[in-house]
């Protein structure tokens, strides 16, 4: 029966430094926490500000 | 007032220094990233600039310092002796992002009030410059942008191309 129940285990593919670097960045407290901040600020005011434009209206 | 002042003076010129080569990785719709090398007397320290989109007009703009440890920390004090070509590399890049996404906005503030303070200064000491290329607007407190302005203390800024020279 023990061989029925062996899976096949898939090589795990290298990730490239790109990948590992874009990984890194998407997990790092730092990136999370200063994307959440800017999120918050600018989104703030967002629904009163977008009929108009105030810094290329006159 | 003093302090910020010598600290304002150490990094004009930016603008005439060489930036570093620069290089990006290909695009996600969500995030691009770019990375170059601050090259000081003793050491050279891998630094990311990194825009993230958090709404359908605005990214987020992150420069970071890439620690040995594989972490990323946008508050070390580096003191590599090259700010004025790291800040012309950030300019060169920004430039860059908003050529091929011309109708995006970029949002940025300092790691610190500190650090939000003399970028401020920075602007206002270039304004005329960037005005040609780009738009500043100031962000205050409560999310309002505004005109950029060199005497108002804002919570951080968002830059675009100016449309007229697109």
């Amino acid at each position: 029966m023990n061989h029925m129940l062996k899976t096949k285990t898939l090589p795990v593919k290298d990730q490239s430094p790109d990948e590992t670097l874009r990984e890194r960045l998407r997990q790092s407290p730092v990136v999370q926490e200063k994307n959440a901040a800017a999120r918050q600020l600018i989104l703030k005011a967002i629904p009163v500000q977008e009929a108009t434009d105030p810094v290329t209206e006159k | 007032m003093k302090g910020q002042i010598s600290g304002i003076r150490r990094y004009v010129g930016a603008m005439n220094y060489p930036p570093y080569n620069f290089t990006s990785l290909p695009d996600q719709p969500d995030e691009v990233i770019y990375q170059f090398s601050s090259q000081g007397p003793s050491r050279i320290i891998p630094k990311v600039v990194l825009f993230n989109q958090i709404d359908r007009t605005f990214y987020n703009l992150a420069l970071l310092d890439e620690l040995p440890d594989g972490t990323f920390s946008d508050t070390v004090v580096s003191n590599n002796q090259d700010m004025e070509r790291v800040l012309a590399t950030v300019i060169a890049i920004l430039r860059d992002f908003l050529r091929q996404a011309t109708s995006q906005r970029v949002f940025f503030q300092g790691s610190t009030a500190a650090r939000t303070r003399l970028y401020r200064m920075l602007i206002g000491t270039y304004a005329a410059e960037f005005g040609e290329e780009f738009v500043i607007a100031g962000v205050l407190p409560d999310g309002r942008q505004e005109a950029f302005q060199a005497n108002r203390e804002y919570a951080g800024f968002v830059v675009y191309l100016n449309q007229s020279t697109v």
